[in-house]
């Protein structure tokens, strides 16, 4: 009895895990979307096809507008990474400035950065996330706004393509009269 | 006082605008909070001038519409111009934080009796030196400028397609 019932279970098992018909018979049946889908496929395989779509997704998208609005992000939560990362960067770059500006004070709270460089003004930095940009407000270029570059992976400005860093770099130089290292 | 800013709201919802409240809108009115606003910003954010609109079909009003509701910050300004190309009249309507709307009022004021050249000569810094808008808000005198632009932009092309009309 036992022993049937096991036998009973094995074929259950079987039965379950392959179609009543063997699919390698001579006259298969063509497997249908159903059981293509839940075919498995290498782990490898199923990475590789997640990481590259995750790099190539902007490319992939067909509506131009689409990538306008999400400003080359295929989500929110990846506009957050490199923004604040961007961010990051930008206060570790002016850090240098602590001994030689007086007054120098930079502060990074939600998404906003704040780099008090005493009688020479304030430069703000922020998250705009409805647009996926990164606003900049300074008291040598007033307000300009950036948006996120794939190809190049830079932030480059809505109007007249400046590069993020190398305007930082600038007007470090012109308030401080020092060179200061940044990424790009 | 307070009501007439809450006409410029209200003016904004009625026209289509989604209605909601930009971050730190209540550092604006609250005197003695940690952020404080400079007179003339409260001023024309209180009593903000020259809020209406224009009738946008006529040949000589041009409609500027700047901002995106998703950021918070809708602003639309007309002007009308007579025969000799002078404003004689111009009208606002922004849905935004109280800098947005002090820099619009203030821009509508600057903007009669002079003429679509000299408009297109307002700086965003003019507007934000007067207003003496703090660092953050810089922006919103930038949106004021860039409706400028816009609503002259609209009305040449209206007077082009004019001539072209005139011509043919």
């Amino acid at each position: 009895m036992t022993s049937i019932s096991v036998a009973q279970v094995s074929q259950a098992v079987a039965g379950a895990a392959r179609p009543s018909k063997v699919p390698w018979g001579p006259y298969r049946k063509p497997l249908s979307n159903s059981q293509q889908q839940v075919c498995p496929r290498s782990p490898f395989y199923c990475a590789q096809a997640t990481l590259f779509s995750h790099f190539v997704s902007s490319s992939s998208r067909t509506n131009a507008e689409e990538v306008q609005n999400q400003g080359g992000f295929p989500t929110e939560r990846d506009f957050h990474l490199v923004a604040d990362e961007t961010l990051d960067e930008v206060q570790a770059s002016v850090d240098a400035l602590e001994d030689v500006v007086e007054d120098y004070e930079a502060n990074l709270s939600q998404g906003v950065l704040n780099i008090g460089m005493g009688p020479h003004g304030t430069w703000v930095l922020n998250k705009q996330t409805p647009n996926r940009q990164i606003w900049w407000s300074s008291p040598l270029s007033g307000p300009l706004r950036f948006e996120y570059d794939v190809a190049t992976k830079m932030w480059v400005t809505t109007r007249g393509r400046r590069e993020l860093f190398a305007l930082l770099r600038e007007e470090v130089k012109r308030v401080a009269g020092i060179d200061i290292r940044t990424r790009t | 006082m307070l009501s007439q800013a809450i006409r410029v709201n209200a003016a904004a919802t009625a026209s289509g605008f989604v209605r909601r409240l930009p971050r730190g809108w209540t550092g604006i009115a609250v005197t003695g909070s940690r952020r404080t606003y400079h007179e003339n910003i409260v001023d024309h954010y209180e009593n903000p001038r020259n809020v209406g609109s224009l009738d946008k079909t006529d040949p000589n009003v041009g409609t500027g519409l700047v901002g995106a509701p998703a950021c918070g910050d809708v602003m639309k300004l007309q002007i009308r111009v007579d025969e000799d190309g002078k404003i004689t009249e111009s009208k606002f309507k922004t849905f935004g934080c109280g800098s947005a709307i002090a820099s619009s009022s203030v821009a509508t004021e600057w903007l009669k009796g002079k003429t679509v050249e000299e408009c297109m000569a307002i700086k965003n810094t003019d507007i934000a030196a007067h207003l003496k808008l703090p660092p953050v808000k810089l922006h919103c005198s930038m949106l004021a400028e860039d409706a400028i632009k816009a609503a002259v932009k609209d009305l040449a092309s209206k007077k082009g397609t004019e001539a072209r009309a005139a011509v043919a």
